[in-house]
Order: structure tokens, then C-alpha cells, then sequence
């Protein structure tokens, strides 16, 4: 039974970290309908960046998080620009290579500048583990689920409330008609850009301090986040916030109970199921919502 | 020759019936067509008879034998082609290359004979190139044969779209919105082209707009409203179909020049 | 103008032929072979992604599979790199029929992403099942090939000048495997579903059959690059299946120009020589692969073979 809940509370915390990559990356296919190969980037810059501000700058933990955020949505900006607007109207997949393009280039100038040694984010708080029911319970997880579920609800009712949020909504549905309409797409573009890019690099930074830091971390995160937003449905941030937290349930529960070293084979069976027997997603709805 | 009947089809997306208890046939050699106002499910109905929509209810039947529950490339290869709404054809390749690839449900020399270059293979290749210059020659395009499909005008390229259609071989051939975006030349070329198809005993089902040409070249109209059959006659009887005109008050019908 | 092409064929022939005559360097040569395995990659996923207009993100999968297939040949059951040469294209395929199956009922984007699950599924395995594969170390000491008449040729291609022979060979397959396959109905039928799927579909053509057909010629192709790599360089490891290749392959075909043969030979030559030549390190080439791709994609969309092609026509209208 201690086995079960450790797991499972290991599970969440990390599931929480795929979902709100994962809600980056379906929000930007919701609005663009593309794949964007840089969301796995945006978690390793958003690391580096607060690493490197809290190191070597001496910012704290705490605020090295939005400030991560802010300078890690420039450069999703920047991506944008670049690898996106340039190409506007063409197929899919040409986004795919492109962003991939640009994701094999950063991940590899970090390499660059910053050497494959891994590095430890200093965590602000104590390194004693809280036990609650027998389950071993770090401060630094609990901020990091408490963080990661208040930014989730924000981002949800600022899509759902705000008038930018609307104009994404309206976007999502039908580019032209919104731009008829008289929305600024672009605007939106960015917008959109913005918090995917943000949102990856705060999963970033507040798991920092768990797992080492190192240029190429941003790949399994990738994968994962992939698996989450089919899971839950492209465009669904509903659904990606659930099923990340399945996915990191159910790594778990694999790697406590059957083998830790396959642990990610776990997810990608899943999605290869789901993607054969409901291909718009576990909770059947596709959609941005 | 060949006959198609819809039998008692609809068809549900969500809660919304797009067809509903749709019933009427097509006897062989005939030019039919299926008007209605936008959103009447006249396209949803081609999709369902091409398989590409299976039907929530009933069946369509083609020569007395139950095809909806086949795929496209099944219904295809007995005879059905369609065209599109949206031209629809293969942009990068050669007018050439697009009325091979229509060809391509016939051949019968497939990947060994492609490697290893045997007689069978030569010998398609020859006829294909035959039947390109049959069917260019049958449309006016010879000129057209090494243009690229993408660079052709719009009018040309709807014209492509029948090419390609007509290189499948079809027996049942269902235009949707041939004549969207011509101009009168244009269009009077394509109620020419028509009648010839049907000359060569092709049965033809056709979504229109355009009134004058549907009336011109149809000998049976079927008329679509949300989704239910309104309606079905002559051109004449369906001029004067209560209903019908009442359906199209108020919308602009399509004069000719 | 069919005199000026047998012109141009015949002078290609004898450049490469004569090639590593000029660059006698065994670095050089090195240089030559390495290029010619990535051609072959290449051409492989050109099948794939250029002709019929699929992303397939798994694609090392083949690679890794064929180079293991036959490292754990040689292991288990000692047979060589002509053996290897037909059980590695023959497992690729069957991997690429596995994989396709459920895969090729996707549409572009999930296509990729789930051929890259199947890719990351497997290289998991080639990492951990270390009784079998060896795990991350991989395999090595795979020995060169022989060819061994008793009595008459004892011949084993130890040395780059060799190899380059035997690598211009199979290219030579696999290029006159392509031209003619593209040059005939099942060409037109990949062509078709790459410029307008729904439209084949519509006009009788089988689109998951042909799909399928090309999804597992292209793993072919792969597993056999597999081989050839895994009996030069002398070492399988599953790293072939990551993402350094996968992101040179990718490279490599869209820089060079997809939808074409000349288009992948190039980008392979000049993606293999270049970064060798300058002394590029796997990081440096990597940002500068990334840079070029995507400029490419914006820019030139035709890649390299489509500046070819500008080059010719404006040398045509002087």
C-alpha cells in the first residue's frame, strides 16, 4: 500500500510537469494546427535561465521562475517570427521541420555555450522530505504541484475570460473569418507563442531542482508532452492537464511495479493505443477547449 | 451503363441531420441533376455515395448491389469517380502525370515489373500514354500536356479535374459544382463537354448551381432542402414546382448573359 | 538532347569512378564511403518522405535494426556481411510492415510522432536487453566482408579504397531501384497520395496499400544502409537509432531537395564532406544543420536540387 501511494504521489508530481508542458504545446496547435518542435527547448532554456540567474545573479528562486518565463516567451516570440510566420500557408508538416530545424540548432548552441555537464538548480527550501501517510513527500514537490496547478487554472481563465483569450478561441475555430472579424491574428500569434513557451519553461524551472540540468533534457520532455497532448486530444487543454497527470501515474506505477528501466516504453504504448482505437483522444473530444 | 439508387439514406453529425430519408435512383445513360440551396447536403450526399461518409441510415446500391459500406478506392474501381467542389487536383505534377495517376485503377503491371522492366510493363506505358493523348484530344488540351497542373488557369485546371476523371474510366461519374468560377464561354464549353461524356455512355450525376445549365443538360433534376428530397422531375415540371421556387425566393439564380 | 544526356552519365561515371584515385588520402576516401552510407540513408527516407509525401520522425529505427540485425548475425550465429546484406533489408521491412500497420492509418503529424514512439520503443530495448544487444555499449568487432573463393580470391575489403567501390555499387542499386520504381504506375500512385490523397483515393487508388508498400521499401533501403554501416564501421549501437541520425537524415534530404534523386545525393555529399572538412565538431554541425534546414525550408523550398535546376535551365537560355 506504501509502495502504491508513493508511486502515485511521485506519479502526480511529475504528471503535472507533462501536463503544463504539454497545455503549451496544445494550445499553440490549437490556434496554428502545428507541432511545435521547440517545446521540449522551451523546458531546457527555462531551466538554464533560472539556473543561471539564481547562480550567477543571485535572484531568488522564486522570482527566477517568472522571470525564466518572461525571457523564455521572448525567444517562443522569437521562434515564431522565424520558423512560423515565415511560412504561413503552407502544409503541416512543413512546420514540423522547420521548428525542427530550429530546435536542433538551440538545443545544440546550449550544448555549445554551456557543456553537456549536468547541473544542479539550488533549491529554496529544505531538502528533508515531509511524510504524510507514509509517503515521502518533498517541500520543493509540493510547491511544484501547488505552482504548477494555480499557473494551469490561470491560464484557463485567462483563455476562457480574457479578450485575448477569446480572440485565441476565435482564432482556433477559423483564422480567416477572426481576421475578418477584426482580431489582430498576430497579436494572437504571439500571444500564443508566449505562453506555451512560457508555461514549458516554468515546468522547467520548478523541476529543475529535482532532476539535473543538462542541453538535451528538453527530448524525453518532448516525447512525453506528445504522448499527453494525444492522449488528451490536440487543442485540448482539459484533457492535456488529466492525462499529463495519467501519464506520470502511470510511468510511475510502471516503474515501481514492473521495471524501472522501460519505464519510458509505459507512455509510449499508450499513446500508440490510443492512438489506434481513439484518435481523437481519451476523453473523445479533439477541439481547443 | 450503370444505375444508382439511394435508398432511404441519412445522415446525422451530432445532432443535426445533414441527409434525411433521401430516396431516388439514376438509370443508366442518364445526366441527372441534384440542386438545392448551400447547406442542402448536396456534397455530403456525393460523399456518401463515394464512400468516403458512411451513411447513418440506408444504403445506396449501384447496379443492385449494396456499396456503401465500401471503401472509396473500392467504389472507385467499380466505375464511380467524382469530381470536386474545390478543384481538386495534383498541383506539382504534369497534366500529363495527373491523367496517368486517373489511369491508375486499371493497370495491372504493378511493382516487379516496374524493377525489372518487362514487356507487360513497356506495353502499359504505351497504352497510357494513348489514352492521355485520347482524352487531352477530347478536351481541346492538347497543348496543355507538359504544363504543370498548378500553373494551369482555373478554368483549365476544372478542366484537368474532368480529364483526370474521365481517365479512371468512369461508368457513374458525379461532377460537384463543375461550373463554379467559369465564365460563359467556359461554361458553355463545359455543357458541350457533358453531352459528349454521355454520348459515350456514361451515366452522369451533377451538382449544380447554375441554373441554365442544369436545366440545358439535365433530363432528371433532383431537388435537396436541409437535407430531404423537396422534389424530382423534368426540368420543366421542377421549374414550376411550388416548393422549389418558394425554396429559391430570394436567392440569386444564376443568369446566363 | 539525348546525346547530351548519355554525355553527362558517361562523365559522371567516370569521375566517381576515378575519384578516390585523385583524393588518395585514406581520409579522403573515408570521407567518400561515409558519404555514399548517407546517401543511402538518404534515398531511403527520400522514398518515403519525398515521394510519398509521409514524415516518417522513425525512420533510424531501420537503420539501428538493420545494422543489428546483422551485428547479432555475426554474434549468434556467425554469418557475414553478404548474409547481412539480404536478412537486414528483409527484417527492416518486416519491422516497417509492424510499424506502418497501425501507423500509416494517421494523419501527417501523428504519423511522425508515432513512427518516433515505435523508434524510441525500440531503442529502449536495444538499450536495456543487455544479454542480448549488449545494451548501450552495442556491438563491435563486425568483421569486414570477405569474399572468399577456395583456391582463387581470398579478398577482404579492409581499406577505404575498397569500400568505396563496393558503396558506389549499391548506391548504383539503389538509385537504379528508385528511378524505376518512381518511373512507372506505382510511382504514380506514391506521387498521387502525396499531392492529393483524397483525390487517389477517389479515383480508384488503394492509399493504405501503396502507403504501406512505400513505408516498407523505405525500411528496406534503410536496414540495408544498416548493414553496410554496421560492417565498416565495425560496431553497432543504439545511438543509430537517435536522434544525431535522425536529424542528419532529415537534413540531408530537405537541404537537398525531396521529391527527387539528385536532391538527396547532394545533400548527403555535402552534408557528409563539409562538416568533416572543417573540422566541424557532432555540436557544430548540428547547430549549423539546423540553421541551413530551416533557411532551406523558407528559402528553398527546392533545396540544392532546385538550384541545380535554376543553374541548368539559365545555362540552357545562353
Amino acid at each position: 500500500m506504501e509502495l502504491f501511494l508513493q508511486q502515485l504521489v511521485n506519479g502526480l508530481v511529475i504528471g503535472i510537469i507533462y501536463s503544463l508542458v504539454a497545455i503549451g504545446l496544445t494550445v499553440i496547435y490549437g490556434i496554428f494546427d502545428i507541432i511545435n518542435m521547440t517545446q521540449g527547448t522551451f523546458f531546457m532554456i527555462g531551466a538554464f535561465v533560472a539556473y543561471f540567474l539564481t547562480t550567477n545573479f543571485g535572484v531568488s528562486y522564486f522570482l527566477s521562475i517568472p522571470l525564466a518565463m518572461i525571457v523564455t516567451g521572448t525567444i517562443g516570440i522569437l521562434v515564431e517570427r522565424s520558423a512560423v510566420r515565415t511560412l504561413r500557408g503552407q502544409q503541416n508538416i512543413v512546420f514540423i521541420l522547420s521548428t525542427m530545424g530550429l530546435m536542433v540548432m538551440l538545443e545544440n548552441l546550449a550544448l555549445v555555450l554551456w557543456g553537456a555537464t549536468p547541473r544542479q538548480l539550488p533549491s529554496p527550501f529544505a531538502p528533508e522530505p515531509v511524510v504524510f501517510l507514509g509517503v515521502f513527500l518533498t517541500r520543493q514537490k509540493i510547491f511544484l504541484f501547488l505552482c504548477a496547478a494555480i499557473m494551469i487554472l490561470l491560464v484557463k481563465r485567462f483563455i476562457k475570460g480574457s479578450r485575448i483569450g477569446r480572440s485565441m478561441r476565435a482564432v482556433a475555430t477559423d483564422q480567416s473569418t477572426a481576421a475578418l472579424m477584426g482580431i489582430d491574428v498576430n497579436r494572437v500569434f504571439i500571444v500564443t507563442f508566449g505562453i506555451g513557451a512560457g508555461l514549458s519553461a516554468a515546468a522547467g524551472v520548478l523541476l529543475g531542482p529535482i532532476f539535473d540540468i543538462e542541453p538535451a533534457m528538453g527530448h524525453l520532455t518532448l516525447v512525453k508532452s506528445f504522448i499527453v497532448v494525444i492522449m488528451g486530444g490536440m487543442g485540448n487543454i482539459t484533457g492535456a492537464f488529466y492525462c499529463g497527470l495519467i501519464l506520470g501515474v502511470a510511468e510511475s506505477m510502471g516503474a515501481g511495479y514492473v521495471d524501472v528501466d522501460y519505464k519510458d516504453a509505459f507512455g509510449l504504448i499508450i499513446m500508440i493505443l490510443v492512438l489506434l482505437f481513439r484518435p481523437r483522444g481519451l476523453l473523445g473530444r479533439g477541439g481547443f477547449r | 451503363m450503370a444505375s444508382l439508387q439511394v435508398k432511404s439514406v441519412f445522415r446525422y453529425f451530432g445532432g443535426v441531420a445533414a441527409l434525411s430519408d433521401v430516396n431516388f435512383r439514376i438509370s443508366p445513360g442518364e445526366i441527372v441533376g441534384l440542386i438545392g440551396p448551400n447547406g442542402a447536403g448536396k456534397t455530403t450526399l456525393f460523399n456518401v455515395i463515394t464512400g468516403f461518409i458512411k451513411p447513418s441510415k440506408g444504403q445506396i446500391l449501384y447496379e443492385d448491389r449494396v456499396i456503401s459500406d465500401l471503401a472509396p478506392y473500392e467504389i472507385a474501381s467499380l466505375g464511380i469517380i467524382r469530381t470536386y467542389q474545390k478543384t481538386s487536383i495534383f498541383p506539382a505534377l504534369t497534366v500529363a502525370q495527373n491523367i496517368a495517376i486517373g489511369h491508375h485503377r486499371q493497370s495491372r503491371s504493378g511493382i516487379w515489373p516496374a524493377l525489372f522492366r518487362t514487356q507487360a510493363h513497356h506495353t502499359e506505358r504505351q497504352e497510357i500514354e494513348m489514352r492521355i493523348r485520347e482524352i487531352l484530344d477530347f478536351l481541346a488540351m492538347d497543348w496543355a500536356k507538359d504544363y504543370f497542373a498548378q500553373n494551369l488557369s482555373y478554368g483549365d485546371q476544372r478542366k484537368l479535374e474532368i480529364a483526370v476523371a474521365l481517365s479512371a474510366r468512369p461508368r457513374l461519374l458525379l461532377l460537384d459544382e463543375p461550373a463554379a468560377g467559369l465564365n460563359p464561354e467556359e461554361t458553355n464549353g463545359l455543357m458541350e463537354v457533358i453531352k459528349k461524356i454521355q454520348k459515350q455512355g456514361i451515366t452522369i450525376l451533377v451538382v449544380e448551381h447554375h441554373m441554365k445549365l442544369v436545366m440545358q443538360v439535365c433530363e432528371r433534376i433532383v431537388v435537396l432542402n436541409y437535407g430531404k428530397k423537396i422534389a424530382e422531375g423534368t426540368p420543366v415540371q421542377i421549374q414550376n414546382h411550388e416548393e422549389v421556387v418558394k425554396v429559391y425566393l430570394g436567392e440569386e439564380i444564376e443568369d446566363e448573359t | 538532347m539525348k546525346r547530351e544526356r548519355w554525355v553527362s552519365g558517361a562523365i559522371i561515371v567516370i569521375v566517381v569512378l576515378v575519384l578516390p584515385l585523385i583524393f588518395e588520402s585514406a581520409y579522403a576516401r573515408h570521407i567518400l564511403v561515409s558519404s555514399g552510407i548517407f546517401i543511402l540513408l538518404s534515398l531511403g527516407l527520400n522514398f518515403i518522405m519525398g515521394y510519398t509525401g509521409l514524415t516518417p520522425f522513425g525512420y533510424p529505427v531501420f537503420f539501428g535494426l538493420g545494422a543489428y540485425t546483422t551485428a547479432l548475425g555475426f554474434t549468434y550465429l556467425g554469418t557475414d556481411f553478404w548474409i547481412g546484406l539480404i536478412a537486414a533489408p528483409i527484417v527492416a521491412g518486416i519491422f516497417g510492415f509492424l510499424i506502418g500497420y497501425p501507423s500509416l492509418r494517421l494523419r501527417g503529424p501523428y504519423f511522425a510522432i508515432v513512427t518516433m514512439a515505435f523508434s524510441e520503443i525500440v531503442a529502449l530495448i536495444l538499450n536495456n536487453w543487455v544479454s542480448f544487444t549488449r545494451g548501450s555499449m552495442g556491438i563491435s568487432g563486425i568483421p569486414h566482408p570477405k569474399i572468399v573463393i577456395p583456391g582463387l580470391i581470398d579478398f577482404t575489403f579492409n581499406h577505404e579504397l575498397e569500400w568505396y567501390y563496393l558503396i558506389v555499387t549499391v548506391c548504383a542499386f539503389y538509385l537504379l531501384v528508385n528511378w524505376r520504381l518512381i518511373h512507372s504506375c506505382a510511382g504514380e500512385a506514391w506521387l498521387a497520395i502525396r499531392e492529393n490523397e483524397d483525390l487517389a483515393e477517389a479515383v480508384g487508388i488503394h492509399t493504405f496499400k501503396w502507403k504501406m508498400i512505400s513505408f516498407v521499401i523505405g525500411a528496406m533501403m534503410g536496414g540495408m544502409a544498416g548493414c553496410v554501416y554496421a560492417h565498416y564501421y565495425t560496431i553497432a549501437s543504439p545511438d543509430l537509432v537517435g536522434f544525431y541520425y535522425l536529424t542528419t537524415m532529415f537534413a540531408m534530404v530537405i537541404i537537398g531537395g525531396r521529391g527527387t534523386l539528385l536532391g538527396p545525393v547532394l545533400g548527403a555529399i555535402l552534408f557528409t564532406a563539409a562538416p568533416e572538412y572543417l573540422r566541424a565538431a557532432k555540436t557544430m554541425r548540428l547547430i549549423i544543420f539546423g540553421l541551413i534546414m530551416l533557411l532551406s525550408i523558407i528559402f528553398m523550398p527546392q533545396g540544392l536540387n532546385g538550384l541545380v535546376n535554376d543553374i541548368r535551365a539559365r545555362f540552357r537560355r545562353t
